[in-house]
């Protein structure tokens, strides 16, 4: 489903944030992708969004090199792999509804099936009472349900996740993790950027560890299970 | 779905609108100045088209014939002028045409309209005018209508005594032209920088709402309509306050026009051309913000 090849991406002056990246992500993986600050998670992550172009390499998704996809239709790319983040970007002066509106806004949904949408998928994330309420007013846990919910929205292939449990307490990275796992079962490949070992223990997973910007190990366990 | 992105847009734009607003305020005042400066310089520039046109009646050579003469002797007259080396073209103005010209040109001067009114009779004469693109001709033809057998038939020939002055007027006009243009590029630009700056400072307010726009794959062009509504509608806030002032003005200086320069009316000329004046002016204001807020808004579209 998403293929890499030589990915390197070289920041001025000569600092080197990936290194010869080649990788394939099969549909409904989960993978964790891990590494310490500084190892290049970030910047894959970007690169496959098309939010940075790499100095060098390919990037399939579905068969079609997205660097070569003209601007006007990185909007599709990025809805199709939708990515939250650790630090939420949400509105935060905007309610839990506008929020997850936002992107049927963009297609140019009708408000009574933008209303419905929101109600579905808030419905399943169990944020449904929630939807009136203002976004900063939220805790860690729930924002970071807004943002998977707004992410969801759009009926993504991919998610990537970029340290989405970094500000959440255990229980509340717990219930994140669980409702990841959930939303792989549906058919849509999550791939998870972390530094904490402890996030990894949650679930046995295809695990890629990243330093300085090279991929060093690939272990895949085989079997996809929740601890 | 167009429609719905349209409106979501147009909502959008009214939000920021009343969010933002100091930076809005600054945009419309921005604005304001703006289309004054466009439109005094336009003014300018017709103003000192009228004085120059005025400057140029002055400045041809007219021979007024005593009342008695005769058609066939002035048109004999002509015959002969038409001769003189450097002649353009010589037009014969009747009394009755001198008449309608002055009432044309004086239509706006209300005491001369009431005396012309009450005086019931044409006082004016019939008169010769010379054109010639070389001023040294009227000085020959002078020279020779004041020797030449016909001299008792001219009552006065209106040769330009002040042609140096009228000149030098002519250059000073050419000059304010080249000075107003300077200080409408200078304004125009100014203007520019002031929205450039004050939209970069509304985009910086707003660089997280992009950021998320782009994260949640929104296109550039629809982020840039949102931003184009916005343009649109405090560009027309600042327009419409600032032609209700200029509407204003030009009603309470008509008269000081008119007695400025005979024919120059520019509340009349305004009127006249209302929709295209308007709709020039506005397009340039349009096109200063459009080009200004785009410019500052790229830097944050171009990943």
């Amino acid at each position: 489903m998403l293929i890499l090849k030589n990915i390197t991406k070289i920041y001025h002056p000569n600092i080197i944030a990936l290194d010869n990246i080649s990788l394939e992500i099969h549909a409904k993986e989960f993978v964790f992708l891990i590494g310490k600050s500084g190892a290049g998670k970030s910047t894959l992550f970007k690169i496959i969004r098309r939010e940075e172009e790499p100095n060098r390499g390919q990037i399939y998704f579905k068969n079609k090199n997205i660097l070569e996809l003209n601007r006007s239709r990185l909007g599709e790319i990025r809805r199709k792999i939708a990515i939250i983040h650790q630090d939420f970007k949400l509105l935060n002066n905007k309610t839990v509804f506008e929020n997850i509106a936002l992107p049927l806004e963009i297609l140019g949904k009708s408000s009574k099936e933008i209303k419905e949408e929101v109600y579905k998928i808030t419905e399943k994330l169990k944020i449904s009472h929630k939807l009136n309420q203002i976004t900063e007013t939220l805790s860690g846990g729930e924002k970071q349900k807004v943002c998977l919910a707004r992410a969801l929205i759009l009926k993504p292939e991919i998610i990537l996740a970029d340290e989405p449990t970094g500000n959440l307490d255990p229980l509340a990275t717990y219930e994140i993790l669980s409702l990841l796992k959930e939303i792989r079962e549906e058919g849509i490949t999550i791939i998870i950027a972390t530094h904490n070992k402890e996030v990894v223990d949650f679930i046995k997973t295809r695990v890629i560890t990243m330093s300085n910007g090279k991929i060093i190990k690939d272990e895949n366990p085989g079997k996809f299970q929740l601890f | 779905m167009i429609f719905n992105k349209l409106k979501k847009n147009i909502i959008s734009a009214i939000v920021m609108l009343t969010n933002e607003k100091i930076v809005t305020l600054v945009n419309i005042i921005s604005t304001i100045l703006a289309s004054f400066f466009i439109s005094f310089g336009f003014f300018s520039f017709y103003f000192s088209n009228q004085l120059i046109d005025f400057l140029k009646q002055r400045l041809d050579f007219s021979i007024y014939f005593k009342p008695s003469v005769t058609k066939e002797d002035i048109i004999k007259v002509k015959k002969i002028l038409q001769e003189f080396p450097g002649v353009k073209e010589i037009e014969y103005i009747t009394q009755e045409m001198a008449f309608e010209k002055f009432k044309k040109e004086t239509q706006f001067n209300n005491i001369i309209v009431k005396a012309l009114e009450e005086l019931k009779t044409n006082p004016l004469m019939d008169y010769l005018i010379v054109k010639s693109d070389n001023p040294e001709v009227y000085l020959q033809i002078s020279e020779y209508l004041t020797k030449s057998p016909y001299k008792n038939l001219i009552d006065y020939i209106s040769y330009f005594e002040n042609q140096k002055i009228i000149k030098r007027i002519y250059n000073l006009n050419l000059q304010i032209k080249l000075v107003i243009i300077g200080v409408i590029i200078f304004i125009i630009i100014f203007c520019f920088f002031i929205i450039f700056n004050t939209t970069l400072t509304t985009i910086n307010l707003k660089k997280e709402e992009i950021e998320i726009l782009r994260l949640i794959g929104a296109e550039n062009w629809y982020i840039r309509m949102t931003y184009f509504f916005y343009i649109t509608f405090y560009s027309l806030i600042g327009y419409l306050i600032f032609l209700l002032f200029l509407i204003l003005f030009l009603i309470k200086t008509e008269n000081f026009w008119i007695n400025l320069i005979p024919n120059f009316n520019p509340s009349y000329f305004f009127k006249e051309n209302f929709f295209i004046l308007n709709f020039s002016f506005f397009a340039i204001i349009l096109i200063i913000n459009y080009l200004s807020t785009f410019i500052s808004l790229e830097k944050y579209l171009k990943k």
